[in-house]
């Protein structure tokens, strides 16, 4: 499922990656991408676009390329 | 969201540090108004009592909040964000500080000029030291709600 929501136009599908990762707890992905739980909640919600840096920290943990963990849908 | 399980360090320190300069100015103003302390000749005496009990509460209210942030998230610092959150409410306590001195100044200037129904008050130097505290505290609390309006909508 990928998260869209009205705040940005950046959505992703770190929820579903969390999952396939052994149902990887956000507080775990949080620790190793260095950001507090509620950063990494607004992210899965669509709610807060990471910087570049964030996003490929996030893409390497899944072992992923970054689009497949972000798009970019322009309304 | 649950408040004590998913909200972060900085998160909480902001509604600490909300409730702590809530609870101080409301008691300061509300001393320094009901005791008359801003008249012409005012007492210097309770005037220093007053602040000094301000800052004992502020200790007492600050030090065990923090205390236990601190020790609820130990080694946890602020995240890209939280820091993006704190620049944007930094720069708009900025712009509020100027307006509200601005206008402050403007009221000075008028006092000067021309004769203004200010109820009997007057623009003394101790007036206009704690119109400016106000309008810093004001700002401080501003300040603080543009933080948590940040948070709960996302960034």
């Amino acid at each position: 499922m990928v998260t869209k929501s009205k705040g940005t136009a950046i959505c992703n599908n770190i929820r579903r990656l969390r999952f396939d990762a052994g149902e990887m707890s956000q507080a775990a992905l949080a620790a190793k991408i260095g950001v507090t739980r509620q950063t990494l909640i607004a992210i899965e919600a669509a709610k807060y676009s990471p910087t570049l840096e964030l996003a490929f920290k996030i893409a390497l943990v899944f072992d992923k390329p970054i689009d497949a963990v972000f798009e970019y849908k322009p309304s | 969201m649950h408040f004590f399980t998913q909200a972060s360090a900085a998160h909480k320190r902001v509604w600490a540090d909300l409730l702590v300069d809530a609870v101080v100015a409301s008691y300061y103003f509300w001393q320094v108004s009901a005791a008359e302390l801003l008249c012409a000749a005012p007492d210097v005496g309770a005037l220093a009592s007053v602040v000094f009990n301000s800052v004992l509460i502020a200790l007492l209210l600050a030090i065990p909040l923090h205390a236990y942030i601190a020790l609820r998230h130990k080694d946890e610092l602020p995240d890209e964000r939280e820091q993006f959150i704190k620049t944007k409410a930094n720069q708009f306590a900025f712009y509020a500080l100027f307006v509200l001195n601005a206008a402050l100044m403007c009221l000075i200037a008028s006092s000067v000029l021309f004769t203004l129904p200010l109820r009997g008050a007057t623009l003394s130097p101790l007036v206009v030291a704690h119109l400016i505290l106000l309008s810093i505290v004001i700002v401080h609390l501003a300040r603080a709600l543009v933080i948590l309006q940040s948070y709960r909508r996302g960034y």
